[in-house]
């Protein structure tokens, strides 16, 4: 697999925890779990972080010229 | 000219500028893209939810008169409100105990009740199982029903207080 492969391998795995996290979130929120929602939400922003940085390097790879 | 041939003509000057090959790897790219937007989406999502724990106000929970002890069998549950509106159940347990949770299903909100015959708090929309001390055993709710703290005085059963994580 390339490094274009691994960087959509990463974008699912991403994609999937925040999903979860989000899940995790709402289910918080409904029993005033509040610290444990800041802590979704840490982890959820993080990726997000993640996710941006793996977008740069998708874009990279993808646009970029082959020799 | 006739109007059959006109349309035909214009009907292959919508298509002729496509290129299968381009449009497929086109729409992969706006897939992807797609795929990190929606990563980006979800993750933010979770701010909203913090924002409004934030300024909401939990429900205060003060001490509160449930019920009697002789009012309520061994094996048998008893659903009241606690704290605030908030529906929760107070159980007789087969050993003499009492317990209380807030029963709504930590999976999807639906209510919890209390099955005698196999001693288990059951949420019945999607078969999610709860052993009385309150800790999910199967099906699909993956937290604890929050506990509410009880207090036995002169024969009388008092809401004292809740506990959203209480260990096993």
């Amino acid at each position: 697999m390339g490094r274009n492969g691994w960087s959509l391998l990463g974008l699912v795995i991403l994609l999937a925890t925040n999903m979860i996290l989000l899940q995790y979130t709402i289910e918080s929120y409904m029993v005033y779990d509040h610290a444990s929602m800041r802590l979704y939400m840490g982890i959820a922003l993080a990726n997000v972080g993640l996710i941006i940085l793996l977008y740069r390097y998708w874009k990279k790879i993808e646009y970029g010229v082959k020799e | 000219m006739s109007n059959e041939s006109k349309d035909r003509e214009r009907l292959s000057s919508l298509v002729d500028n496509l290129s299968r090959a381009d449009d497929v790897k086109l729409n992969r790219r706006a897939f992807i893209k797609s795929t990190f937007g929606a990563g980006i989406a979800l993750g933010l999502a979770t701010v909203p939810f913090n924002i409004a724990a934030f300024v909401r106000s939990e429900p205060r929970a003060d001490r509160q008169f449930i019920t009697t002890v002789d009012a309520i069998e061994r094996g048998k549950s008893l659903e009241f409100e606690y704290p605030g509106n908030e529906s929760s159940l107070l159980v007789h347990l087969k050993n003499g105990e009492f317990v209380a949770y807030n029963n709504k299903c930590t999976h999807l909100q639906c209510p919890v009740f209390y099955v005698e015959e196999e001693d288990v708090l059951l949420c019945p929309c999607h078969r999610g199982y709860f052993s009385v001390d309150g800790q999910p055993q199967a099906g699909p709710p993956q937290r604890e029903l929050p506990k509410v703290l009880l207090e036995i005085e002169n024969g009388k059963i008092f809401a004292v207080g809740r506990e959203i994580h209480h260990g096993a």
